[in-house]
């Protein structure tokens, strides 16, 4: 009690951030779904994968080179191999709802969980290389 | 007059060996979340507002960012920019507060921990994943930002106590 008089402005400052935190959360929990997902795979800003989660697949992408290693499987994606300098993406794990994502900044490597249409049974494709 | 100018010079030198130190060391301990770590080398960034005046806080944050990321070997990459876009956020709202008025050092660290976060996520979007979803991230950044930030502050503070301590360390100009 006696702290809190001492840094009651403090403690407002606190409270404004996880309000603003709170709230944003609560909107994005809303959003999320698992609905027609479809895993869109960015390297240096340009789409170079696109395709869907039901078939398991282990594979790499020429244009990003073949030591980085994607894999799907049970409807998730995962970056499993990766040589960037902490590996971080690799930490990040599994993703499969709408708006997950998995980042290497070093790379700058990009996967995305979208919404895809639906009923689309479009092939797997991969966009560039 | 010398020996004044060199005893100024000489306070803001510790200040940034030590906030290299800290850098240094930092990115040498493990990540448990991925990108979050605390920020020990703010702690004497956010003390320095109480020692130097706001154009010698700015050169501290400056040359600490050059300089650590000098040390790292990763000057030019994705991580230097997003080191200093980070770092320049977070001062511009410090010095901006520090300006209006705001004194109390855990009030400018959480402020700067946010911002330096929201900072590098406007720059990652901005030049490095132009399809990055910024609002997937922002939720455990703010919350992140601020809880470090508060940390971050109650060490400056207790630091900045310690010095005024001892008449040397008074603010210099």
């Amino acid at each position: 009690m006696k702290w809190l008089r001492r840094n009651g402005l403090v403690f407002l400052h606190l409270v404004f951030y996880w309000i603003i935190a709170g709230v944003l959360f609560y909107f994005l929990w809303q959003q999320r779904t698992t609905e027609n997902p479809v895993v869109v795979i960015y390297y240096q800003n340009q789409p170079v994968y696109r395709g869907r989660l039901e078939e398991d697949r282990v594979f790499t992408i020429s244009k990003i080179g073949e030591d980085v290693v994607f894999e799907i499987r049970d409807g998730k994606v995962r970056i499993r191999e990766n040589h960037c300098p902490r590996r971080i993406c690799m930490r990040m794990g599994w993703i499969h709802r709408i708006h997950d994502q998995i980042i290497c900044v070093p790379r700058r490597i990009l996967v995305v969980i979208e919404k895809g249409k639906k009923n689309s049974n479009g092939p797997v494709r991969v966009l560039t290389g | 007059m010398n020996d004044f100018n060199n005893q100024k010079d000489i306070r803001f030198f510790t200040f940034l060996l030590l906030s290299l130190v800290l850098f240094v060391f930092e990115s040498l301990l493990p990540r448990p979340i991925p990108w979050v770590k605390i920020g020990l080398a703010n702690i004497m960034v956010v003390s320095a507002f109480d020692f130097f005046p706001l154009h010698r806080v700015s050169k501290l944050v400056l040359y600490r960012v050059i300089v650590g990321n000098l040390f790292l070997g990763t000057i030019g990459s994705p991580g230097f920019l997003l080191s200093l876009s980070g770092s320049i956020a977070s001062l511009g709202v410090m010095v901006f507060l520090y300006v209006l008025g705001t004194r109390n050092k855990m009030v400018l660290s959480i402020h700067g921990g946010v911002f330096h976060l929201l900072g590098q996520l406007v720059v990652a979007r901005q030049f490095l994943l132009q399809h990055l979803n910024i609002s997937y991230f922002l939720p455990l950044l703010i919350l992140f930002g601020s809880i470090s930030g508060l940390i971050i502050g109650l060490l400056a503070n207790g630091l900045a106590e310690r010095l005024k301590e001892y008449p040397r360390w008074r603010k210099s100009s």
